[in-house]
């Protein structure tokens, strides 16, 4: 508790002093005119022999506290004991010769793995993912003791401040994604920020090699990465001017937070906040620390810009207040905003989104970088953390595993590909059953394999399959974008958009058994039922409503009238004389 | 698999052949009489960092601690054994190492050649085994001593002529050159090592080490202390520094060491450097079959070639390199297919010693257009060694010297052979120097 107040001072105290230290209180962008300095916190100076890439940690640290900064929601995965919240969009291993499909994450959110309990180290997480990453977090885990681990090597995968806040067009994060690949961790920043040309791969290195070795020249196949800064780019005082601001543009968000969906799927063609001019980062705030609103509750959700909250009037960045004119109370009670104003329209069969994380999106380059795996469906209406039907995406995780005496460790596919032999997208049950043997007898394990919703077993040597293991349950994390305005949101044609014989968001199908979209919303088919006569009911119902009003007025005036007389009268007497 | 009867060569290259060699250190360690041994480095700069790499694949091993005079390489050889399981103590004087780490067994030496002698010594003396980086020495006084002191302790010396060990050249010299005499009278050897020009070794200012401890231990400078290789008072220069391995291998193959040396050389480009960055040189051998000469170049602008060893024998040339990829097999003379020895290479083929070319595949041609230049011989055929290394270079020397600390088995670079090869070698320069051919005399050789 006392360590936590510290942080929380520690932080406060930060951001005090940063807000002392830079703000005049003028509007006007600082101009980010500033040395470079290298890992070590040399500066960088042309004509020098030892040209590094620069290191955020020592550039940008200067001014701007990067121990606080890391400590944010982007950074934070892996170390922070802070509470996880609303489960959001995991972390994908992939594998299609062994198909494994394994969502992960350190945070603690139902369906995904703790890559720390299943072998994959910050090392091989960073390896991994660090494509999409935005540097800090695992890319600087080089305490945890790992064998496998070249950070001597490739350096660390610093926070790249330029990721988000860099202006100009040519930040290039596809670039980054590529220096990754080649375990160039230390020189990503630099590769791809547009002012310098990083050539040679510390991949090619061997395990011995020193950052302050001479290239060598027995083998310039593996020689080490080197940096070629622009002409120009750094004036006669060495100083190199950086276009960045704080509120980041969508663009900078999109590389890591982008979905594609199918031509057919009913996609808005873009969110309404953006094309009124918004951007992600009005919503999603933060200061110095780093820790961005999530925006799924508070005074930067849905309701505080467009209801308002205690401390904040309805209205931000001129959020129009909703009517929902005629629509049933109970509407606001079962289902978040997002079921009806996010994401793609629920059709009769859910869509496949491709998002930028799981898929890896928006690498170009020769080689073919975009995947057809992990397949996540979407839309699927699951109760959220609120109890309110919210749209989900959903992906069905496959993996072989072995049991443990904690339960179940999903086996990596370096450590199964030697015991595939054939098309994995293809394996009968037969097939499944000899590879299950085969990896029982080569591990001296149970094992067991998941696919499909679906966990097969041996048991007493023979393939037993169950069908509700809790192993095979989908992962799911619910979405808010791209959000539709009010004229194409769900319900915006009437109530059979939902309440209708077939109706996608009740009757669609989803999952590897195409179940009714209402039984992943837990909802009695007969309630469902009951709500669709109702609503075809509602025309007759309103009729009758009306009519039953008529006669009800006509009753009130009528004994109305007689009341009146009955006071009248009673005040004049009944002779019609006044009474004294 | 019995090796009654077989000498350790033998053996080796028998098992080798069968594709078991490569297994041997592993089950050797698997026997319960072989404990685990506690290891300690002594310099770990770019040689030390390769040792230690090799050395963290084999098990039994438990390293204890470092010393280094450059805490850049103490902090790097710390983090690097931590992620591999060790922690290590560190050191700057490796007096204070021996002195606070009584349970040592052994130690790995990769300092600069002319620090060689004092630390080996010094842990000899302080009951270790020691592994040592070649050269032994840049004099041959301090190697002299190095064996002296290696046969008054009574404890194993291994020098670092890693190609000694390494299962290859093992099957390829001691199996196929020497005992079936697959190429016949070998009348000739060149070898080379050839690399392209380079930077000088660097270091940042955050990093440098204090005038004073450089001059504690004997250096000028830190460009000196990361550049010694070029300096005479540190190094032999290149055709020591490269030309060790090589010419080593000339004396194993030719089976006796030079007679004579002839050398031209010179400091031609590299301005700043003292040594001589091209060598050229000409050795003498009375081999059991005759009179053999060997030429050897050192180029330190080119890589043109790159680095191998050529052996050639009457019937066929070895081409052999540390990287299979350069040289890797025998090209057998034309004529040997006209001769009875073509039974040995069928039979040799057959039991799995080398493999034979694939088939040539002929199109179908009309033979009018095809015109054949009489004047030119064919190019033989290169028959492939079957051995192939799955380990890093050094791993199989490395294995070599544990083994013998554990098990007795026999050291393939003792010291003795260490100090003939740094006879021959350092003469090179003095042939250099003099401009003239210089001789060898036998008792040289011997400590």
């Amino acid at each position: 508790m006392r360590s936590l107040a510290f942080a929380v001072c520690f932080v406060v105290c930060a951001v005090y002093a940063e807000d002392e230290l830079h703000s005049t209180g003028s509007r006007t962008r600082a101009v980010h005119r500033i040395e470079l300095r290298d890992d070590l916190g040399d500066p960088i100076k042309q004509g020098y022999a030892r040209v590094e890439p620069f290191s955020t940690k020592t550039t940008c640290g200067r001014c701007h506290d990067y121990d606080v900064v890391s400590g944010g929601w982007h950074f934070n995965a892996s170390t922070t004991e802070l509470d996880s919240g609303r489960p959001g969009e995991p972390w994908v291993l992939v594998d299609d010769k062994t198909g494994t499909v394994l969502p992960l994450s350190y945070r603690d959110w139902d369906g995904a793995w703790n890559p720390d309990d299943i072998g994959v180290t910050p090392w091989k997480f960073t390896q991994l993912f660090g494509r999409h990453m935005p540097g800090g977090d695992t890319g600087e885990r080089t305490d945890v003791i790992d064998p496998d681990a070249r950070w001597h090597v490739s350096g660390t995968l610093e926070v790249n401040c330029l990721a988000c806040h860099n202006v100009s067009p040519e930040q290039d994060q596809s670039e980054y994604a590529k220096q990754v690949a080649r375990e160039n961790f230390r020189w990503a920043a630099t590769a791809s920020d547009g002012h310098a040309f990083v050539d040679n791969m510390a991949l090619r290195l061997p395990d011995s090699y020193s950052r302050f070795d001479a290239p060598n020249s027995d083998n310039d196949w593996a020689a080490p990465p080197t940096v070629s800064y622009d002409a120009g780019f750094m004036n006669v005082k060495n100083k190199a001017f950086f276009d960045v601001r704080k509120r980041s543009s969508a663009n900078r968000c999109y590389f890591c937070h982008s979905q594609s969906f199918d031509e057919a799927a009913e996609a808005p063609p873009s969110d309404v906040h953006l094309a009124s001019g918004m951007t992600c980062t009005d919503c999603h705030t933060n200061e110095l620390n780093h820790a961005i609103d999530r925006a799924y509750e508070g005074p930067a959700s849905c309701e505080g810009c467009h209801l308002g909250s205690e401390d904040k009037l309805p209205g931000a960045y001129g959020a129009p207040v909703p009517k929902h004119k005629g629509l049933p109370e109970v509407h606001f009670e079962a289902l978040t905003c997002t079921a009806c104003h996010s994401g793609v329209k629920p059709r009769a069969k859910t869509d496949l989104v491709k998002t930028s994380r799981a898929n890896r999106l928006g690498i170009h380059g020769k080689a073919r970088w975009v995947m057809d795996s992990p397949q996540i469906e979407t839309p699927i209406y699951l109760p959220g953390f609120d109890g309110k039907l919210a749209p989900h995406h959903v992906l069905w995780p496959s993996f072989w595993a072995v049991k443990t005496n904690d339960g179940v460790k999903p086996l990596l596919p370096e450590a199964v590909l030697p015991y595939i032999s054939q098309d994995v997208n293809t394996l009968d049950e037969q097939a499944i059953e000899t590879t299950l043997k085969t990896l029982a007898s080569e591990l001296s394990e149970d094992v067991l394999y998941v696919r499909d919703g679906q966990c097969w077993t041996l048991s007493n040597g023979s393939l037993s399959k169950q069908a509700d293991s809790e192993l095979a349950k989908p992962c799911a994390w619910p979405i808010a974008h791209d959000v539709r305005p009010a004229a194409q949101s769900l319900g915006s044609t009437g109530c059979d958009d939902c309440h209708s014989k077939d109706a996608p968001f009740f009757y669609g199908t989803a999952g590897p058994e195409n179940a009714a979209r209402y039984t992943w919303q837990q909802l009695d088919p007969g309630e469902i039922g009951a709500l669709e006569k109702s609503v075809r009911m509602r025309p007759a119902m309103r009729i009758l409503y009306g009519l039953a009003a008529i006669l009800l007025a006509i009753v009130i005036i009528r004994y109305g009238f007689i009341a009146v007389e009955h006071l009248v009268l009673g005040a004049l007497g009944r002779n019609g004389r006044k009474v004294k | 698999m019995s090796t009654d009867g077989l000498g350790r060569r033998e053996f080796l290259a028998a098992t080798t052949a069968a594709g078991l060699s490569l297994t041997i250190g592993a089950r050797a360690q698997e026997n319960p009489a072989g404990g685990d041994l506690n290891v300690a480095f002594i310099g770990v700069g770019s040689q030390g960092r390769i040792l230690m790499t090799s050395a963290c694949n084999i098990p039994g091993l438990r390293f204890k601690a470092v010393c280094d005079i450059w805490t850049y390489s103490q902090k790097y050889a710390k983090g690097r054994l931590r992620a591999k399981g060790h922690d290590v103590n560190v050191y700057e004087d490796y007096r204070d190492m021996l002195a606070n780490e009584p349970d040592l067994d052994a130690v790995i030496i990769a300092t600069p050649d002319f620090m060689h002698a004092e630390h080996t010594i010094a842990c000899l003396e302080a009951g270790l085994h020691v592994y040592c980086e070649k050269e032994m020495s840049n004099s041959l006084e301090k190697a002299r001593h190095m064996v002296e002191a290696k046969q008054r302790t009574g404890k194993l010396l291994q020098i670092g002529h890693q190609r000694r060990s390494n299962p290859r050249y093992i099957h390829a010299i001691d199996r196929l050159l020497l005992k079936d005499h697959l190429a016949g009278r070998v009348t000739h050897a060149n070898a080379q090592w050839n690399r392209a020009k380079s930077e000088d070794e660097g270091w940042s200012p955050r990093t440098e080490i204090p005038v004073e401890t450089l001059a504690k231990y004997g250096y000028e400078s830190m460009h000196q202390f990361r550049n010694w290789r070029w300096y005479k008072k540190y190094s032999g220069g290149p055709v020591v520094d490269l030309g060790s391995h090589q010419i080593d291998i000339f004396s194993w193959v030719f089976q006796n060491n030079p007679k004579s040396v002839i050398a031209s050389g010179g400091r031609d480009f590299y301005t700043s450097h003292e040594w001589y960055d091209n060598v050229m040189a000409i050795f003498e051998y009375d081999s059991p079959e005759g009179t053999a000469r060997a030429f050897y170049q050192v180029l330190t602008t080119t890589s043109c070639g790159g680095f191998y060893e050529q052996f050639m024998g009457v019937d066929a040339t070895l081409v052999i390199s540390e990287v299979p990829s350069r040289g890797n097999h025998f090209l057998k003379e034309k004529h040997v297919e006209q001769s009875e020895k073509q039974a040995l290479w069928d039979r040799l083929a057959q039991e799995g010693h080398i493999i034979p070319p694939a088939p040539e595949v002929t199109e179908d041609k009309q033979t009018d257009d095809i015109y054949v230049d009489t004047r030119v011989s064919k190019e033989l055929g290169a028959w492939t060694l079957p051995i192939e290394l799955l380990k890093p270079a050094h791993q199989p020397h490395l294995e070599n010297f544990f083994n013998a600390i554990r098990y007795g088995t026999e050291l393939t670079c003792p010291a003795e052979i260490g100090y003939e090869t740094a006879v021959a070698v350092l003469r090179v320069n003095e042939a250099v120097e003099a401009n003239t051919r210089l001789e060898y005399n036998p008792e040289e050789f011997t400590v």
